[in-house]
């Protein structure tokens, strides 16, 4: 991880070579600034919040700031982060290995529950593999386009075709030219690791980024997905049977069965974005995906997302959030402070009363039972029903 | 009582003062008294072009006249105060449904007439007004096909309850909660920034007419039970504090009534009374007339100047009258009482009233207008003093006199029994062990002063608009507006300059946010509100709203398409793009936060390198305070130094030595240091207001000791010991210290009642360290002869001669 750190200069400094491009650095550049320590930290914009078993939390937001907490909210402490963009995903697989994600192509690691952590992957290498993909498609193409020309008996139309096939890829090469130049720009959303070696990041313009060694190595696997026009997803999640899926832009969502490798895009009906998932156990082996996102849409799938239906919120304000808490309650919030709540074995959502105005987007359970929400304004804490309570925060 | 023995050695004295009397009148002397008529006629022609002046002064207030504009933050400011419009000035009219919420059809309809009333007052930026009901007060929301919008109060509403329902919808998704609609919606906001000048006449906007036509045009039509009007804003502050002046006048006529009565009570005398007050009003007149001849106005501040004006004069008419009477006791007929009265007192009052006259201008040292502008017109009204209350008033007691009974009664009192003890019993403060006592009990004080009063605070204390009472109508209106809406009315701008056409790139944007994230951490730092912040809130706006793209990006392209939507807020950057106000909202503007953010910003420049990003301050109300503060509490001392310094020079000139410098000083410096100790426990800060008090006090106070002290002096050649010098001091011009100072803290302890908050301090420290520097004069005083002057000295005449004619009022000539 240090060692990649070192790289960073190196590395930009080829980028810009090979992109023939040079901007003068920044006096302030957000990502190589380390995050400034501040005693606002917890009431700064936080966008996610994860636990890391027992009272353990921790939550990432604006300006670089990591939190964690060891008593379940009461107290929390600033980590330390190499830099001060804004960070949009955390998760820890085990208590003392997690990773965060955030704008400027940024993925940090940590190896001790959170106290400090390391650069793993920045925007500038993501440009790299970004020309480094459109690259290789073009290659691909030309050499296709070559082989077909060099057989005497190639078919007319299968020739053309390959030829309008790299004048696509090299028009994508030219577009991820444009992109790139203006350095790195792209955020990444939402990050998961299935145990302390293999893991997905998901971000901005269809990227999905893979790990198979604790973040070592990153690899950008977008092609994986059928998504030519680059939606943004938001979010990953796993199912009980291993699948995975992720919410997109568009109205998207897409699944894998095979632990990350092919994806299917799904398309619940709607052309709003979907901001995330929650997974609620249905029956005995069977699980219901509810799909969230702009102006209160919600929609249901009971059958690993075959088919969809429509769901009232009982909310025509976004939902950024959600969260399957122990006893099967669905928890929602979003923008507006709106809390939507569906108890276990009921089939309305209600609304919380909940005078706090300000957008959540970021649920964690306690082991109390408690909900740790994120947002604008930091941290605060509600029940199971998504009524307010006192949180450390408040009472300073 | 005449059988006393020094009675008989000051017939002799006497005796020669006569006979000296003729021979030693001076030039001016001459002049003034064989003119009697065309000095009258003078002094009537100059009052009459002068009041008709003075009555064209009007009280006015100007926002660059209360701050240090030569102070860093100020002149940063000022060099770019055209391009940060949006800033501050602008009025907020509350109003409130006391019946329940705004969401009926009679608020409503009010609500609109108020709007349209305040849209048409002249010098309001019209196209900056906003309620719910100006067009440019949207709502918005992100749906499916992009964001869609409109005016909260769609052009179809009716007033029914669907309509109003709709309202209600529009203001949930237009963001101003908090803002514009209160957090209880029981009221709403309309929100008018005024312009610099007046829209028709071009001159610069008058506060007060613009104060004037909201408390008409609003206040008194629309309130009443259901409907409550709140409003704040610094015009209105201004037009407050010029319609809380103008009660001063009242408190003018009171102190002159209690002058009146108290000067009668004590001369016994209704023409000489009546000459004094009329003296001492015409002084004031010149004073105010002479400020309006010279381009000054009338602020708040050198309002209270008048009062002292008024009594300096009569504390000088008393000395006068007093000498007139005296000198009459004797034997004189009018012409030659009142010859005799200007040649004894001129020497003197002269001093004194130079020695007030500069120790006011002193005060010039600070830079702020208001405190150059009181210095002037104290410096002025003390001027005039001399002419009026030198001049003139013996001119006219030499027509008059003093009535008969008057100068009987005078004499049966000063040999009165009761005075005499009186005298006798206060002549112990020059016995050694009482001497002693005192010195060491002023030691205590002073040292207790000090230690206490090094908690004294710099800058405004109170929440609110800190020049009114916190009682005041203006106060109320604006703690009910902080109590109901979000967004504070202190705050602290920082400019930060980009090259220009550079104020929308990454590198201002990464700056600023970090700045502002910065500044977050400092205590007291409520919130934050700059274009960046505008600009996340837009680029999140573009990416459906998702908080997550809340952030500042490298992608020029999404920067500028964040700041050119319909929905950025004036007044983020300039035409010339290189200039981006951050705006700091506090918690309050007491002089530790100001210092807080102040240090903040200085830690930040320091330990940030962000290029041809410069973070400079300030701006805003909280901005301005900072450096208000900053000169304050640099100027105290060095006011302090320039007046002891200043006051003490002229006392050695005067005297020739610097014990008795020490004997008139040391008392006037223990006033000052328990003044800053009575201010402490006061709770009143150092600030505009308050600072200019312990200059006035000095100047003032200098002049007991003065006159007490070159009475004894006289007495001390005479070759009396301490004591009976000392008694015959107080015998003399005793009664008239006494006197002078009881007037002088009654004139000023009218201004406690001012609805003026400052005006009040003012008044309470004037009268506090006026009544403590006539005490100090009269027991201070001669306990520090006792051990600093070889009294041994006068008695073998070993002081040069001009020394003794110039305390005695014998001009050598």
């Amino acid at each position: 991880m240090m060692n990649s750190l070192h790289c960073i200069p190196l590395r930009a400094l080829l980028a810009f070579a090979v992109l023939g491009f040079s901007a003068p650095a920044s006096a302030i550049d957000l990502l190589e600034l380390p995050a400034v320590q501040s005693g606002a930290a917890s009431r700064a914009l936080l966008l996610d919040i994860t636990s890391l078993g027992e009272e353990s939390l921790a939550a990432v937001g604006t300006y670089g700031v990591i939190i964690v907490s060891g008593d379940g909210g009461s107290s929390w402490d600033q980590a330390s982060v190499p830099a001060s963009v804004t960070l949009t995903g955390v998760h820890f697989p085990t208590a003392e290995k997690g990773w965060a994600v955030g704008h400027d192509g940024l993925i940090l690691h940590s190896a001790d529950g959170g106290k400090t952590w390391q650069k793993q992957l920045d925007g500038h290498q993501l440009n790299e593999q970004i020309m480094a993909v459109a690259e290789r498609i073009v290659e691909q193409v030309r050499g296709e386009l070559e082989a077909l020309q060099a057989q005497e008996d190639a078919d007319e139309y299968d020739v053309e075709d390959a030829e309008f096939m790299l004048e696509e890829a090299e028009f994508m090469l030219e577009g991820a030219l444009d992109d790139t130049s203006a350095g790195p720009v792209r955020p990444l959303l939402d990050v998961w690791f299935r145990n302390e070696n293999e893991g997905f990041a998901v971000g901005s313009y269809g990227m999905l980024l893979h790990t198979i060694n604790g973040g070592q190595d990153w690899e950008l696997v977008s092609d994986r997905m059928d998504n030519a026009e680059a939606f943004h997803l938001n979010q990953i999640v796993p199912a009980p049977d291993g699948a995975l899926f992720i919410a997109g832009e568009a109205g998207f969502v897409y699944r894998s069965s095979d632990g990350g490798q092919t994806w299917d895009s799904l398309e619940p009906g709607y052309e709003g974005s979907f901001y995330g998932i929650v997974v609620a156990p249905n029956g005995a082996a069977g699980y219901e995906l509810l799909a969230y996102g702009l102006r209160g849409n919600l929609f249901s799938s009971n059958d690993r997302g075959e088919s969809w239906n429509p769901v009232e919120s009982g909310t025509a304000v976004t939902l950024m959030s959600g969260a399957l808490l122990n006893d099967g309650t669905v928890y929602l919030a979003g923008q507006g402070g709106n809390i939507m709540t569906r108890p276990s074995g009921e089939n309305a959502f209600r609304a919380a009363n909940n005078p706090d105005r300000r957008p959540i987007s970021g649920i964690e359970q306690l082991a109390t039972g408690e909900v740790m929400l994120v947002g604008l304004g930091g941290v605060r804490k509600t029940d199971q029903n998504g009524e307010p309570l006192a949180s450390a925060n408040e009472q300073q | 009582m005449s059988e006393h023995p020094i009675q008989e050695g000051l017939k002799d004295a006497m005796g020669q003062w006569d006979h000296a009397f003729y021979e030693s009148e001076s030039f001016v002397e001459r002049f003034i008294y064989n003119n009697r008529l065309w000095v009258l006629l003078a002094f009537l022609l100059i009052t009459v072009y002068l009041v008709s002046a003075a009555i064209k002064v009007r009280p006015d207030a100007s926002f660059e006249k209360m701050v240090p504009i030569k102070h860093p933050y100020i002149a940063a400011y000022l060099e770019r105060k055209d391009e940060l419009t949006g800033l501050g000035n602008a009025v907020r009219i509350s109003i409130e449904n006391t019946e329940g919420d705004i969401f009926t059809e009679e608020y409503m309809e009010t609500l609109r007439q108020i709007s349209d009333e305040v849209f048409f007052i002249p010098g309001v930026q019209r196209s900056g007004v906003k309620s719910l009901w100006t067009p440019n007060v949207r709502w918005g929301e992100v749906t499916e096909e992009g964001f869609t919008g409109g005016a909260v109060v769609p052009d179809d509403y009716d007033g029914s309850e669907a309509s109003l329902a709709q309202v209600r919808a529009n203001i949930m998704k237009s963001g101003q909660v908090g803002n514009l609609v209160a957090n209880d919606f029981r009221s709403t906001i309309i929100l008018a920034p005024l312009m610099e000048t007046h829209p028709e006449t071009g001159e610069p906007l008058n506060f007060g007419s613009i104060s004037l036509q909201l408390e008409e045009l609003v206040r008194d039509q629309y309130q009443n039970d259901k409907i409550q009007v709140h409003m704040t804003g610094f015009a209105k502050v201004m037009g407050d504090l010029i319609e809380g002046a103008g009660q001063v006048a009242m408190f003018f006529l009171i102190a002159i009534g209690i002058t009146l009565s108290l000067f009668y009570i004590y001369s016994r005398c209704l023409r000489s009374s009546v000459t004094v007050v009329v003296c001492s009003v015409i002084a004031v007149a010149w004073q105010v007339g002479l400020l309006k001849v010279l381009g000054y106005g009338l602020d708040p501040y050198s309002m209270l100047i008048p009062f002292l004006v008024f009594a300096i004069g009569v504390s000088h008419g008393v000395q006068m009258i007093n000498t007139i009477m005296h000198a009459k006791s004797e034997g004189r007929d009018n012409r030659q009482a009142a010859r005799f009265a200007f040649r004894s007192l001129y020497i003197p009052g002269l001093t004194a009233l130079i020695s007030d006259g500069i120790g006011f201008a002193t005060l010039m040292v600070i830079q702020i207008q208001v405190i150059h502008d009181l210095a002037i017109a104290a410096s002025v009204g003390v001027l005039v003093v001399i002419l009026t209350n030198l001049v003139l008033l013996p001119v006219i007691m030499s027509y008059i006199c003093v009535s008969p009974i008057a100068i009987r009664r005078m004499k049966k009192f000063e040999n009165s029994g009761a005075y005499h003890h009186l005298c006798e019993f206060s002549t112990i403060y020059t016995r050694p062990a009482v001497a002693r006592t005192l010195v060491i009990l002023a030691g205590a004080a002073f040292v207790f002063g000090i230690w206490y009063g090094q908690d004294l605070k710099i800058g405004d204390l109170d929440a609110g608009a800190p020049e009114l009472r916190a009682d005041s109508r203006y106060n109320l209106d604006n703690r009910f507006i902080v109590d109901n809406y979000t967004a504070s009315t202190d705050v602290f701008v920082v400019m930060v300059q980009t090259p220009d056409m550079e104020c929308v790139t990454y590198d201002a944007y990464s700056a600023v946010d970090l700045f502002e994230w910065v500044m977050a951490d400092v205590p007291g730092v409520q919130a934050t509100f700059s274009l960046v912040g505008a600009s996340k809130r837009a680029i999140a706006g573009n990416n459906e709203g998702s908080p997550k793209w809340a952030t500042v990006t490298r992608n020029q392209w999404v920067l500028n398409g964040s700041v050119s939507g319909k929905d950025m807020p004036p007044g983020l950057m300039n035409a010339a793009c290189n200039l981006v106000p951050v705006l700091i909202f506090l918690e309050d503007h007491k002089a530790d936060t100001l210092k807080n953010v102040t240090a903040a910003v200085e830690r930040f420049n320091e330990g940030f390198d962000t290029g041809e990003i410069k973070f400079v301050m300030a701006a805003g109300n909280s901005g301005i305070d900072a450096a208000t503060n900053d000169v304050v509490s640099q100027a105290q001392y060095k006011m302090l130094a320039w007046v002891y310094g200043v006051v003490a020079l002229l006392v050695l000139l005067a005297f020739r030595s610097p014990r008795t410098v020490l004997c008139i000083i040391l008392p006037l410096a223990l006033t000052s240091v328990l003044g800053q100790a009575l201010m402490t426990y006061l709770g009143i800060g150092v600030k505009v207001a308050t600072l200019p008090v312990i200059a006035l006090g000095v100047g003032i106070g200098v002049d007991y000791g003065i006159y007490i002290f070159s009475r004894l002096e006289t007495y001390l050649y005479r070759g009396l010991n301490l004591h009976d010098a000392y008694f015959e001091t107080l015998k003399t011009t005793g009664k008239a210290v006494s006197f002078t100072g009881l007037t002088l803290a009654i004139g000023v302890a009218t201004w406690v009642w001012s609805p003026i908050k400052f005006q009040g301090d003012m008044g309470l420290m004037l009268t506090f360290m006026f009544v403590m520097n006539m005490f100090g004069a009269l027991i201070l005083l001669p306990a520090l002869v006792h051990f600093l002057i070889p009294v041994e000295k006068y008695r073998k005449h070993e002081v040069d001669a001009d020394r003794l004619a110039l305390e005695t009022g014998h001009k050598g000539a």
